[in-house]
């Protein structure tokens, strides 16, 4: 786990230093039944090189601010405010066009399911090829085509120049996996945003292809943020956390320290409940009490009040919601968005 | 991929054989003597003997259907005493111009289809898609020969736009030199445009009125399946490439989008081509559908049995090309 790549420790970070900028955004999905914010006003920055979790538990807007990012929420859903800032520039004022030179170059998507993430009907290597094709006029489909073989190569498919004529259904889940990561790297992009890749695979598979993302990403340089409900992918893999909670970023702090020590009660109620097989012999697994707030009927004070240990029903937990604080020193600092934050924090030092 | 071939050429061989079987007994069990309505009410018990002899009606049915199916197979039709001809002549005369129309019919429905089941699902316009959905329910609910005789009505008596009934290319133009048999066809080949630009031209009522309800159904079909692919990941991962909209639905969400189209697809186009009794009436379109219901209500025999053998033949030639196409265009079936 040691890494010489810049990490949350320390030095004050210059702004060419960051490669993705997300301010005050906010992504509501319109429906019959009412509107849904499943991102709610969030802001957060990546930096080159960083490799950034996200949790949270189902429907906690996860997948929704993946989407946003890359600007392809679909109706009924749409952004509705904030920027998205990626390199500088703002994907939220680029047309298609624009948005489509940078979409795959500078950033790209690994989905969640690599059953369905890959269209049945197109070779491997076709699909390799058309994001190459797509970002390089001019180029001959021959050289896209060993491009494709080197990528396929690179993410440890056997035979990968052969396995270019294959289809989909004739590769396994995991080497569907390692072809959308190929597919994801084709351009060397400075940021990928990866939805659960690894959620569909068994857990040997799992570790597999995620040691071929790290090693790949680590030595192009490119920025990941890992949207995962897996604590366990979280600790192995990233150098920052952040823990989303119906549709908010509820604390934003170093793996290393979240672990220690959790600042927001739902952070610690998540980790709690991570089975510890040497604790928990016959005893009952630990599960966060109750469900997540309906999105279209939030409570008026903070949104996990009605789960929440730690408050236990105080009166300004219930009637208002929390603004994000920055707690501790700086060089452990971290965003936490609870009314009890630095009193927890100061209890456990 | 060779033995797959082989048993489906099989399979098609049986389902003809049985088709003419099933043609062969039904016109044989329905009341009625063939022979009598020949000779008329009025002959001899004799004349009636002669008649069925010469018709091969006083043979066992085993002997009679052998008989008939060798002669179909030498191109003995039999013979229409209804029109005085033999049968082959009589389906020469009229199959191409069904099949014609029945072609056109389907290219309509199906290019109609495609286009306006784009139109609905791309962007995802509410409007536009509320208007091709009422579109589909329109197409599906007005009967052909109805809508055939308002598309006559406005077209042709009203705005006079299109030619009316009666012809399939107007009289002052030369027909070209018979080779398909299909008018439209030999236009092109003989490269005469004028020709082909004029039997389109008359085709082109006829071949909305009859493509309008299978164009009904398959665009109904095409939306769902076009709205149950965009909403695959595959596409968001196509578009996180930096692939376009357009280029996203024509390179993938199309095709994926065809493959649960591709057997309703085959049963129109069969369908199509064996011809319509009512547009044909209402269009005087010299098609076989309303040879074949002529000759139904005369006890033609020979022309039904023919006409269920070669409706069968289209139908399973039709089925076989869905079959290659679904090997062309799904991978997961090839194999």
């Amino acid at each position: 786990m040691n890494r010489s790549r810049p990490t949350s420790s320390g030095q004050p970070s210059a702004e060419t230093d960051i490669v993705l900028s997300v301010k005050n955004l906010r992504t509501e999905f319109h429906t019959s039944e009412g509107i849904f914010p499943a991102v709610r006003n969030v802001d957060f920055n990546v930096r080159r090189g960083m490799q950034l979790g996200i949790v949270g538990e189902s429907g906690s807007g996860k997948s929704a601010l993946a989407l946003s990012i890359l600007g392809l929420v679909r109706p009924p859903g749409r952004i509705v405010s904030g920027e998205v800032l990626l390199n500088g520039r703002d994907l939220r004022s680029m047309d298609e066009k624009s948005l489509s030179r940078v979409r795959g170059k500078e950033m790209s998507l690994i989905f969640q399911d690599p059953m369905t993430a890959l269209d049945p009907v197109k070779t491997i290597g076709t699909q390799i090829m058309e994001g190459i094709l797509h970002h390089n006029r001019g180029l001959a489909r021959s050289d896209a085509r060993k491009r494709a073989a080197q990528l396929l190569d690179d993410v440890e498919v056997p035979q990968a120049a052969q396995r270019l004529e294959s289809y989909p259904h004739q590769f396994s889940g995991g080497m569907r996996q390692r072809v959308m990561i190929a597919i994801a790297i084709a351009n060397e992009p400075d940021l990928i945003v990866a939805d659960e890749p690894t959620t569909a695979l068994d857990v040997t598979t799992q570790a597999q292809v995620l040691d071929v993302f790290e090693r790949l990403v680590q030595s192009t340089g490119t920025a990941v943020i890992l949207i995962t409900h897996n604590l366990g992918i979280v600790a192995e893999f990233c150098d920052e956390v952040q823990v989303m909670y119906a549709g908010r970023i509820v604390e934003s702090a170093s793996t290393k320290e979240i672990f220690r020590l959790p600042g927001h009660p739902y952070t610690e109620s998540l980790l709690k409940s991570v089975p510890r097989p040497e604790e928990a012999q016959r005893g009952k697994l630990f599960s966060v009490a109750g469900f997540p707030p309906s999105l279209a009927h939030l409570p008026r004070g903070c949104s996990f009040e009605p789960r929440c240990f730690a408050g236990k029903g105080l009166a300004l937990c219930r009637s208002e919601r929390p603004s994000p604080s920055w707690t501790g020193p700086n060089e452990n600092g971290r965003l936490v968005e609870c009314h009890l934050a630095s009193q927890r924090l100061e209890d456990d030092r | 991929m060779m033995q797959a071939v082989v048993s489906r050429l099989f399979g098609s061989l049986v389902a003809v054989f049985g088709a003419s079987i099933i043609a062969f007994l039904f016109l044989r069990v329905l009341p009625g003597n063939p022979a009598r309505l020949v000779v008329g009410p009025l002959a001899s018990e004799e004349a009636l003997q002669a008649q069925m002899e010469r018709m091969g009606l006083h043979l066992s049915l085993p002997d009679q259907y052998w008989r008939y199916i060798t002669g179909f197979l030498q191109g003995d039709w039999g013979f229409s005493y209804g029109a005085g001809q033999p049968v082959l002549v009589q389906f020469a005369n009229r199959l191409p111009a069904s099949i014609e129309l029945g072609f056109y019919a389907f290219l309509f429905a199906f290019l109609a289809a495609v286009v306006l089941g784009l139109a609905a699902t791309y962007r995802r316009r509410p409007a536009v898609d509320a208007a091709v959905r009422a579109l589909s329910v329109f197409g599906m609910g007005m009967p052909p020969f109805w809508l055939a005789l308002i598309l006559l009505v406005v077209f042709h008596e009203a705005l006079g736009i299109f030619p009316g009934p009666g012809l399939q290319l107007s009289r002052s133009i030369e027909p070209p030199p018979v080779v398909t048999g299909f008018i439209t066809f030999d236009a092109l080949i003989a490269g005469d445009l004028t020709a082909f630009a004029d039997a389109i031209h008359y085709l082109f009522l006829p071949a909305v009125a009859l493509g309008m309800l299978p164009f009904g159904y398959l665009v109904r079909l095409l939306r769902a399946n076009l709205l149950d692919v965009t909403n695959e990941p595959f596409i968001l991962v196509v578009r996180s490439k930096g692939i376009g909209l357009w280029k996203t639905f024509s390179r993938h969400a199309l095709p994926n989008a065809f493959i649960p189209t591709l057997t309703a697809s085959g049963m129109i186009f069969a369908q199509l081509l064996g011809g319509s009794v009512l547009v044909e009436k209402v269009f005087n379109w010299p098609g076989i559908g309303s040879l074949v219901v002529d000759s139904i209500l005369r006890k033609d025999f020979a022309v039904v049995q023919a006409f269920i053998i070669v409706s069968a033949v289209i139908y399973v030639f039709v089925n076989a090309i869905v079959d290659v196409l679904y090997g062309i265009i799904d991978p997961r079936i090839r194999n």
